[in-house]
């Protein structure tokens, strides 16, 4: 075709190749930055954080002690007076614990402190009642005493009001007080084994 | 103008647009010149060019997926993400964090905390050299003030470098990790998430 045709015809034709060939080139120089796109992966992670609370430091799950009072009785056989003194100088009646939730409860449950063996009755006794009292502090403040007598039942879940301190100091302090037997006058029965109980039980909450 | 007149600007064109790539600029059309051949016209137009090396994530093969930990506190985490490359050419690969640790809705009070540190390690292996880097998980946000090394998002000058090839290499991954956590403060309770985003670019 181009050798039949005239000059014109043929430029007009060679001018179709060399647009075309143009075409070609430009389409070079623009692919050749398209390789420095990058490309994008994405992973998730998820996790769980359970409601629990927790003794710290550590992660336990108890704490507590043992209050030895020695001698119950004084030198008239009844009950001392000092008892509750005695029990609230001792040690270890504090503890640091923490729950992961915002609302967790409390429970306490005396139980009194009971001959293993001695029976009592006709003006002898054989086991001492008290309140048993649990002071919390949150982290806006003290909150209770939340409190509950040996001869009363197991005190119910109760809420605390907020989060337990996590400051680093002991957010759990327990007393006790009004140390009775059952008339003022009883002589507490002989025994060897005097024991009793204060179970205080934190609870996550809802 | 004349057709020949207007011919030749074309060709003069072609030489213009050759000249970046660095094709020899060669004119092809000239009266009474070679090129002229029993009334054809041979029309050689010379094209040179260089396929550029490609880098991305090997087809099917770019870091995805949900890693679940219930319980993380307790018992940490520890998972490997694997992926490949598929990089002609040394590479770098980045890594950005959404939340900067594991992140759980909501605000607490001073000893109790809601976001939830851990390290993210990545392997990446090539023909001929693995590259490897960790860091804690804070330093791979946006808004890191002291960032990782790793820290996307990648170009050619940021990100883990991979000075190898590396097409569909086994043994590349990222890894999340972390022990139990035992504090600073509580972690509170709840569902807690992060997005790592990872992104591999050629090297310069």
């Amino acid at each position: 075709m181009l050798a039949n045709g005239n000059i014109c015809e043929r430029d007009s034709t060679v001018k179709k190749l060399i647009l075309m060939a143009l075409g070609a080139g430009s389409m070079i120089a623009i692919a050749a930055p398209a390789a420095a796109q990058n490309v994008t992966g994405t992973v998730n992670i998820t996790g769980s954080v359970a409601p629990k609370c927790l003794v710290v430091p550590g992660s336990g799950s108890t704490f507590g002690t043992t209050v030895a009072l020695g001698e119950l009785a004084d030198t008239t056989g009844k009950m001392r007076t000092d008892l509750a003194a005695s029990f609230n100088a001792s040690t270890g009646l504090t503890a640091r614990v923490v729950c992961t939730t915002a609302a967790p409860t409390i429970s306490v449950d005396a139980d009194p402190i009971t001959a293993a063996t001695a029976l009592g009755g006709g003006g002898y006794d054989n086991s001492i009642d008290f309140t048993a009292s649990v002071a919390v502090t949150t982290t806006t403040g003290p909150a209770g005493p939340f409190t509950n007598d040996s001869a009363a039942a197991a005190g119910a879940d109760t809420a605390i009001g907020g989060r337990l301190a996590n400051n680093g100091a002991d957010n759990i302090a327990i007393s006790a007080s009004n140390f009775r037997t059952d008339t003022v006058n009883d002589l507490l029965a002989a025994d060897p084994t005097y024991t009793g109980k204060i179970t205080v039980v934190i609870k996550p909450g809802a | 103008m004349t057709c020949r007149g207007s011919l030749t600007t074309i060709v003069l064109a072609i030489g213009i647009a050759l000249l970046p790539q660095g094709a020899a600029a060669q004119t092809v059309y000239a009266d009474g010149q070679p090129g002229v051949v029993g009334g054809h016209r041979d029309l050689p137009v010379m094209v040179t060019a260089s396929v550029g090396g490609h880098c991305g994530f090997a087809t099917g093969s770019a870091p995805s997926g949900t890693y679940s930990q219930p319980d993380f506190d307790v018992v940490g985490l520890n998972h490997d993400f694997t992926f490949a490359l598929d990089c002609t050419g040394p590479s770098r690969v980045a890594v950005v964090s959404a939340n900067g640790g594991l992140l759980t809705a909501g605000s607490v009070p001073n000893g109790y905390i809601t976001l939830a540190p851990y390290d993210v390690a990545l392997n990446v292996v090539g023909s001929t050299a693995t590259a490897t880097g960790s860091c804690a998980v804070s330093t791979l946000t946006a808004t890191s003030g002291a960032p990782c090394t790793f820290r996307g998002p990648v170009s050619q000058s940021q990100g883990l470098l991979l000075n190898s090839t590396s097409v569909n290499q086994p043994g590349t991954y990222l890894r999340v990790s972390a022990p139990a956590y035992g504090g600073p403060g509580t972690l509170v309770s709840g569902s807690y998430s992060d997005t790592l985003t990872v992104t591999v670019s050629a090297a310069s």
